[in-house]
């Protein structure tokens, strides 16, 4: 090759380089059956449950692969994918289109909800002269017992905000009554979830010396049974240490309270002078991740387990210490049966 | 995965060609040594389907900003460049927005082969190593919104060049290319964005997030990478330099990723 010929070079080069998207290209118009096929293929290779829950998810490619390849419509492959992750039991999973959002909602909707906001606002918050809304957590002091109220851990939480709740309920100059909270409830009923960085901010904020709570296992392979080693999860006192809080703390608990919610109660259990109130926690103790379909939906679902220091899988719920429903006669009188059997706790 | 065995040959394979190049080079004893510093800034374009991801296609412009040095040797050539691009990437089918950051940095060394200093092409032959890092972040995930891949590539590579003037201006028009022949590739866990060192690991090292990766080559890597640039050089030894870079990326392996990568880039050049 001669030297005075090179200069082909360079325009074969910026030629070459106008070919790349021959070689980078998406499924322009995925048909029904690529779109089923790609769902059942990433969530038979991601998920994490498959083992826990026994699910035959070759069985629901057969029942539902059907409907998905039939469909006339957006609407009708949209129900078929939804059948198929209905088979997962899983709240944390959910299809989402611009048409519809699909999900479990069984974890609570089969059981009582234990939970009345209009009572607990109505008669317990704005009846106190302490009652303050600071940052996302609604707090109090009830019968000389503190309350917090925390809607979603979605909503975030510092240490700073920790302490100066702490002190509001142990300095009797800047709450109503005379001395220091007999002790504290912390009510996340009817909280869905959200970071679960807020949920060991809590936790540490009343936690004591370093202490195990949980092992999580993340997917590392697409078999039902690859994951990682276990990573050791801890919680350990964060706050000022002038105000370590080591009275009783009840946290109330219904089956509406899931995900980072239902780990939050997990961690709690771990502290000694913490008791579980209420019903069982709705569950989802996997850590969801989301992907795309061809299609452009887009698909959430559980991709780590979660075992607590005692064994136990938190997917199912975690089980209060003290078992508890809201009765319909408090209800008629505007009482909150789990708050009032707090306090006697707490004071008892 | 690459055995033991296949890497000794493609070693060998490296070594021969980076050596088997430098018993041809052209002699000049008037050859000044030239030493530049480059800093330049311009806008890229990204194509990329990143299976961890999305099985769709995102692309999207960004802007970029590069420095580098530049040694013009009597006997050969060398380079260095670090550069950072932002890119903003859309995907048409669902309509979501990935941000994309990405760190390069490559050192490139070549030894003359062919050619001579009298207005010619020259054409060199080498080695450069190659490092990428990207961040994709995409805005409507939540717990695995972040992913992060790591690169480092060994390659042979060729350059032509061929200085010219124009209305009394020197100029000089030149192409890299590069083809890597083995590649570390660090990517997080299956299905999470969580790198496999930092399981278990409270107090992380800066290293952690490299380690534990893959060695790979042809058949589950490829990548080529090109360069083209014009350079107009100032009487007083300065210049301006116009660089079009293009790469394509490909890896197999679970949750494959492809990528197509294009920036034009404006640098000055100092003389040092």
């Amino acid at each position: 090759m001669k030297c005075n010929k090179f200069y082909i070079i360079p325009f074969l080069v910026i030629l070459l380089s106008a070919c790349e998207r021959a070689f980078i290209k998406e499924n322009p118009e995925p048909n029904n059956a690529e779109v089923f096929d790609h769902l059942w293929e990433t969530v038979d290779q991601k998920y994490s449950f498959f083992d826990d829950k026994d699910i035959d998810w070759d069985r629901a490619k057969s029942l539902y692969r059907g409907d998905a390849v039939r469909a006339r419509n957006s609407i009708e492959l949209f129900n078929a994918l939804a059948d198929l992750l209905f088979v997962l039991e899983d709240g944390h999973v959910n299809l989402s289109a611009g048409i519809d959002l699909s999900r479990n909602w069984e974890w609570y909707l089969d059981y009582p909800p234990n939970f009345n906001w209009d009572i607990i606002e109505r008669n317990y918050l704005l009846p106190s002269e302490d009652y303050q809304i600071s940052g996302p957590l609604h707090n109090t002091i009830i019968d000389s017992v503190g309350y917090i109220y925390y809607e979603s851990f979605g909503n975030s939480v510092s240490t700073s905000l920790l302490d100066y709740i702490i002190l509001k309920f142990e300095e009797e100059q800047i709450n109503s009554l005379e001395g220091p909270v007999a002790g504290l409830i912390i009510d996340i009923r009817n909280n869905g979830g959200g970071s679960i960085s807020n949920a060991f901010t809590i936790a540490n904020r009343f936690a004591g010396d370093k202490t195990k709570v949980a092992d999580w296992f993340y997917k590392n392979g697409p078999a039902h049974d690859d994951f990682t080693k276990a990573e050791e999860k801890f919680i350990e006192f964060d706050g000022d240490e002038e105000y370590k809080f080591n009275k009783p703390i009840v946290v109330l608990t219904n089956r509406s309270s899931y995900s980072s919610a239902n780990f939050f109660a997990s961690m709690m259990s771990f502290i000694p002078n913490v008791t579980l109130m209420g019903d069982q926690t709705g569950g989802g103790g996997g850590l969801p991740i989301n992907n795309e379909l061809p299609n452009g939906w887009r698909v959430r679902f559980s991709s780590t387990r979660t075992i607590d220091a005692r064994g136990n899988n938190i997917e199912f719920g975690v089980a209060p210490d003290v078992k508890l429903d809201l009765d319909s006669a408090d209800l008629q009188n505007g009482r909150d049966t789990m708050i009032e059997a707090a306090i006697d706790l707490i004071k008892n | 995965m690459l055995t033991l065995n296949s890497m000794t040959k493609i070693y060998s394979l490296l070594f021969l060609t980076v050596f088997a190049t430098q018993n041809v080079s052209a002699q000049d004893d008037d050859f000044q040594k030239r030493i530049f510093f480059t800093t330049g800034v311009g806008g890229s374009y990204v194509n990329v389907i990143d299976q961890g991801i999305s099985p769709l296609l995102y692309s999207g412009v960004g802007g970029a900003a590069q420095f580098g040095h530049i040694e013009d040797r009597e006997k050969g050539y060398s380079q260095s460049y670090g550069r950072f691009d932002f890119n903003l990437l859309d995907s048409e089918t669902s309509g979501a927005t990935i941000y994309s950051y990405k760190a390069e940095g490559s050192y490139q060394h070549y030894f003359k082969s062919l050619g001579n200093d009298e207005g010619k092409w020259r054409f060199y032959t080498g080695f450069s190593t190659h490092f990428k890092w990207v961040l994709r972040d995409h805005t409507s995930f939540t717990n695995n919104s972040q992913h992060i891949e790591t690169r480092f590539s060994l390659a042979p590579s060729a350059m032509l060049r061929r200085p010219f003037e124009l209305w009394s201006k020197s100029f000089e028009l030149g192409l890299f290319t590069h083809l890597p022949l083995i590649t570390y590739a660090n990517r997080p866990l299956f299905a999470s964005t969580k790198f496999p060192a930092l399981v278990n690991n409270e107090d992380p090292a800066w290293y952690d997030y490299l380690t534990n990766g893959k060695v790979y080559s042809w058949g589950k890597y490829f990548n080529i990478r090109t360069q083209t640039y014009l350079n107009y050089y100032f009487k007083n030894g300065n210049g301006l330099k116009l660089d079009y870079y293009w790469s394509y990326d490909s890896l197999k392996d679970v949750n494959p990723i492809k990528t197509g990568e294009h920036a034009i880039i404006i640098s000055t050049l100092f003389k040092l």
